[in-house]
């Protein structure tokens, strides 16, 4: 499962550079700043280009209690079938540079696509998974699933 | 002012595919990047960044992400390798010498006359700071007297160094610092077949007798020999020479153990390599099946054709022949390779009458082309690579390092 994300600190809006959700999660690799986004970071937090612009939505659930689907990842085929039309999952784009899995960090070149549904508790965010390639797997130590990415192939 | 005599000049990209990808993707620059083989498995380029956390060539993942948790990893991307490669070639051509060889994708040898009112050093210099201006990439460059001694040199000055070897001092003091397993051509093996005659480092072996070095290394050792002592054994060559053998094939993407898929890969593989031999107007006398099997010794199938062809109905004939002699039953394969040889040229196809002409079949064979370079390589395909039809899915398998045409070396 990609479990994390990183996008350049200047990728994402002044306005949040100092905000609680982004200012603990930058990192210098190299000379390259960049906020990393992994599912294991409370709350865990995703960026989305959502309304036009960029904003940092919750992460899934993890919670089993909640009426949201549990894990911060939802197979496409899914969404597809109409399995969660009744909550209205809305189609982004999370913006990445970087992608974590089994950790190892990878390239990627828009982004991966998710789906937001709103409850209660406000928007939420899953990245959409599908199939993994061979390649996907080879480079995953053999990862089932992955994630589904904006015009490209791995 | 009177000018130097001609040098050759060489030149290497530095982590070539890594800093592809970096000319595309500036951010990446500064930090570790591993580029991934056809796999996904492997990392086959690694920048410097990198190289320093003792990742190597070749080297599984899982390995190099603990050696270097920090470092990202990029799928190779062949098209853009090739891009960026011709680029730098057409540089070549235009700004620093008529005469420019292909060497390899990111290797060049031309020859060196230095730029006007600048000595070799100065046009190296302008040379790589040429290239770095207007392709984006690093290269190291180096002026020698002959191709050994100048791809042995750039070697010393690399990353993005320059070097101009013009005195027998220089030459001999650099000679001296480096192993004879440094020339491309001397590995372990010949270097072992050395050493007990005191021959350790290039300069050894410069000062060898010609005798001797014939006599341990054959006339390719000589040649080598010949190039360390300043005597060019090849000349600049603008063009490939023809092939003696044209090859295509490689891995299967995993361990096949169905016949079906076997065959569609097969079958992929004639298809690239009717392209390869239509475009060199070529016709193969004999085709070999290779096959490499999961833990068990490889297997190869020949096939004489009775009449050179470069048809695609006959060519998979024989290569159903030969896949059926090299195929073990039960034996997960791994690699697949098809072989033509015995290459004839357009004055050589002998008429046949077992090889009437058969309109039908080149009208057909014309369309599938020209649809294929309109519209993209494998659009039209043979039906039966549908049993390996999970490689089309990814654009990047259209395009191998071994379909970049022109260039000598892999």
């Amino acid at each position: 499962m990609c479990t994390g994300i990183a996008l350049p600190l200047y990728e994402l809006p002044t306005a949040l550079h100092g905000t609680p959700e982004v200012a603990p999660r930058i990192h210098v690799r190299g000379e390259l700043e960049e906020v990393q986004f992994h599912w294991w970071n409370v709350p865990a937090v995703l960026p989305v280009r959502w309304h036009g612009r960029i904003q940092l939505l919750r992460w899934g659930s993890k919670s089993r209690r909640s009426r949201l689907p549990l894990g911060g990842w939802i197979p496409e085929e899914r969404i597809e079938s109409g399995r969660f039309a009744g909550a209205e999952p809305e189609p982004v784009i999370i913006p990445a540079v970087l992608g974590h899995h089994s950790g190892m960090w990878f390239v990627i070149n828009t982004g991966i696509r998710g789906a937001v549904i709103c409850d209660a508790g406000g928007p939420v965010v899953y990245m959409l998974t599908k199939r993994s390639t061979n390649y996907y797997r080879n480079m995953t130590e053999q990862a089932g699933t992955m994630p589904v990415f904006v015009d490209q192939v791995i | 002012m009177r000018r130097p005599p001609p040098l050759v000049g060489f030149g290497d990209a530095d982590a070539f595919y890594a800093s592809a990808e970096a000319v595309r993707r500036p951010w990446i620059g500064s930090l570790p990047v591993g580029v991934l083989g056809n796999q996904g498995a492997c990392v086959i380029a690694r920048n410097y960044a990198m190289k320093k956390f003792g990742v190597k060539v070749g080297e599984p993942i899982w390995e190099s992400k603990v050696k270097c948790p920090e470092g990202v990893y990029v799928k190779r991307d062949f098209r853009w390798y090739e891009t960026l490669s011709r680029k730098m070639l057409a540089e070549m051509k235009e700004r620093v010498s008529p005469k420019v060889e292909y060497y390899s994708i990111d290797e060049f040898f031309w020859e060196g006359i230095p730029f006007a009112k600048m000595n070799f050093q100065e046009t190296a210099r302008a040379v790589r700071d040429h290239i770095k201006r207007v392709v984006g990439l690093p290269i190291t460059v180096a002026y020698a007297r002959t191709r050994t001694l100048a791809k042995l040199f750039a070697d010393t000055a690399k990353p993005f160094g320059t070097v101009a070897v013009e005195t027998a001092e220089h030459e001999t003091e650099l000679l001296g610092k480096l192993p004879v397993t440094e020339i491309a051509g001397i590995a372990s093996r010949r270097a072992a077949r050395l050493e007990p005659y005191g021959i350790k480092t290039c300069l050894d072996l410069r000062n060898a007798e010609g005798r001797l070095v014939k006599h341990l290394l054959t006339a390719t050792g000589h040649d080598l020999w010949l190039e360390l002592n300043g005597t060019p054994a090849a000349p600049i060559r603008t063009s490939r020479t023809p092939h003696k053998n044209i090859s295509r094939g490689g891995s299967l993407a995993g361990r096949v153990h169905d016949p079906l898929t076997l065959y569609g890969w097969l079958v992929r593989n004639v298809e690239r390599l009717v392209e390869e031999l239509q475009y060199h107007e070529v016709r193969p006398g004999t085709l070999t099946v290779y096959i490499s099997y999961f833990e068990a010794g490889s297997a190869g199938g020949v096939v004489h054709l009775d009449v050179p062809s470069d048809r695609f109905a006959v060519i998979l004939n024989a290569a159903k022949v030969g896949l059926k002699r090299a195929w073990r039953t039960g034996t997960p394969a791994t690699h697949l390779h098809l072989v033509a040889s015995d290459l004839r040229r357009q004055a050589c196809w002998p008429q046949s009458l077992f090889d009437p002409p058969d309109e039908r079949a080149e009208a057909l064979a014309r369309t599938k082309r020209e649809i294929n370079e309109e519209l993209g390589r494998f659009k039209v395909r043979s039906a039966a690579t549908l049993y390996a039809n999970d490689f089309y899915r990814d654009p990047a398998n259209e395009h191998d390092v071994c379909d970049i045409r022109g260039k000598f070396c892999f």
